[in-house]
């Protein structure tokens, strides 16, 4: 095949060190006159830029700082996304008094004279007198539910803050749009800045993954009979299949839990071969992003950033960014097991001086 | 989606047939693959469990630098020479990864580090944690019904 555009294929190598290349060297004289329609505003500017830094005419340091296009929403569509968060809020407030509405005539319809033998007391010789009476909430014997038969009428989400939500998607014109610590539920989510690449795909994959992570954390109580090493399994269990389910675009369903062998195209098991959490890729399928989820005091360490990048075959310029998640303890039956609760996820880009 | 823990020794064995015999002598029901060095590890060591069931766990040789994370100093207590990792996604390969860290921390004086909760297991704690896996496991199904319960899946 004849080289129409050398420069213009030695550009794309230089831009995208990972590519395979399948692109045709004259690729760009197939772009229908009216692609703009299809792409994000703002794109070309973006393409104007990644062309300059692989020509060497900018600072690779310039694209990163570089602001990201606004996503164009219009006065209309903000109103719009305003009437329906109204609207969520109004559902929600009807849910919230429904369900506390049903639980009031269910626990009327098992304990019709107000007596329930399972309640927890303090234990006999308690001091202060209260041995053998029935012990409040918040309690040592609080009514803390341990098991996964207690999960909420409605999902997690409704603890978060929509406001918080709904302003990220409307502030996506700023460079920065995530908020540094977001309450979800008791924990603390936080997406450092060294986690934000200042490219949209990358970003707006990582922000969902730290919410569809921080859900999951939410619903999966830790319960009495496992072990710290079984809840991490189950939690890890949860998420790859949560983030299958979720199709985020660039994440496909062989793109969690993938395996990179020796060969091309290893099968789960190969002899030597690796598996990673999550990796995000770009439309013509190179690795643009890979994330990594760690429970309890695990962390990212030296030689799996090494291994990573040495299997996927990704270079430095490829984000690894560690998802992490530490626990505390939530409660305490009388019984004496520890109900831990997620406390803190914090999502960061690892560094990678050793 | 993967877990791991490290086995932190001073010597290391000399190949998988006394890595397999450490873990007889623990009488853990697996199988290590044989089919590789040991001395080159590096990856997927397969492997069959109780019932034949296939299982297997990365297994690497790292340094104990390859365990530094920026900005953290951890303290294992002595300058370990060797240091063998060990990560694993399911239920069956969490067994079989903590009966063969056990087993090589028995039989090389070593210990099982868990990051997870941060803590160094003596061989026998290990082993007791291993078997507490063996004897109560999570299937396949567990994890469904999981799914379902918290809306996953219906």
């Amino acid at each position: 095949m004849t080289e129409i555009d050398a420069d213009w294929r030695a550009e794309m190598r230089a831009m995208r060190a990972n590519a395979r290349l399948w692109l045709r060297p004259d690729a760009h004289l197939w772009i229908r006159h009216d692609a703009d329609r299809f792409m994000h505003p703002g794109w070309r500017e973006k393409e104007a830029r990644l062309h300059a830094v692989a020509r060497g005419e900018a600072p690779k340091a310039a694209l990163a700082s570089e602001p990201i296009p606004a996503r164009g929403f219009s006065e209309g569509e903000r109103r719009l996304l305003r009437a329906m968060l109204d609207d969520y809020r109004a559902i929600a407030a009807d849910l919230k008094a429904m369900r506390e509405e049903l639980e009031e005539i269910e626990a009327k319809a098992r304990h019709p004279n107000g007596y329930d033998p399972e309640q927890p007391r303090w234990p006999a010789g308690t001091p202060g007198s209260v041995g053998g009476q029935w012990s409040g909430e918040g309690g040592a014997g609080g009514n803390e539910q341990s098991t996964g038969d207690a999960l909420p009428l409605l999902p997690a989400i409704q603890s978060v803050d929509m406001n918080t939500l709904v302003e990220t998607v409307l502030s996506d014109a700023s460079p920065d749009p995530v908020s540094p610590w977001t309450q979800y539920a008791d924990a603390q989510i936080r997406i450092d800045a060294s986690a934000l690449t200042g490219i949209e795909t990358i970003d707006s994959t990582t922000r969902g993954l730290t919410q569809k992570l921080a859900s999951v954390l939410d619903k999966v109580d830790y319960l009495p009979e496992w072990t710290p090493q079984k809840y991490g399994i189950v939690v890890h269990a949860m998420f790859a299949l949560s983030v299958r389910l979720a199709q985020f675009p660039g994440i496909g369903v062989w793109d969690v839990e993938t395996t990179f062998g020796l060969d091309d195209d290893a099968p789960y098991g190969a002899k030597g071969s690796i598996r990673t959490d999550v990796v995000l890729r770009n439309e013509v399928g190179d690795i643009i992003a890979i994330y990594d989820v760690k429970t309890g005091g695990a962390r990212l360490r030296a030689g799996r950033v090494r291994e990573l990048r040495a299997r996927t075959g990704v270079g430095p310029n490829v984000p690894i960014i560690e998802m992490q998640a530490k626990f505390g303890i939530h409660g305490k039956m009388i019984s004496g097991p520890l109900i831990a609760k997620l406390t803190r996820l914090s999502v960061q880009r690892t560094r990678e001086d050793w | 989606m993967s877990d791991e823990i490290y086995v932190l020794s001073d010597r290391q064995l000399g190949s998988i047939a006394e890595w397999q015999a450490a873990i007889n002598r623990e009488r853990f029901d697996l199988e290590l693959s044989t089919d590789r060095e040991f001395s080159t590890l590096s990856g997927f060591l397969g492997g069959r469990a109780a019932g034949g069931q296939v299982t297997g766990f990365e297994c690497d040789h790292w340094t104990l630098s390859d365990l530094a994370v920026p900005g953290e100093t951890v303290d294992f207590g002595h300058p370990w020479k060797f240091v063998l990792a060990f990560r694993f996604g399911r239920f069956s390969e969490l067994e079989a990864a903590w009966m063969a860290a056990s087993a090589y921390a028995a039989a090389t004086d070593g210990i099982v580090f868990d990051p997870s909760e941060d803590k160094l297991n003596t061989p026998s704690e290990a082993a007791k944690i291993a078997r507490g896996l063996v004897a109560s496991p999570v299937t396949e199904a567990d994890i469904l019904e999981l799914a379902k319960k918290i809306g996953l899946v219906r």
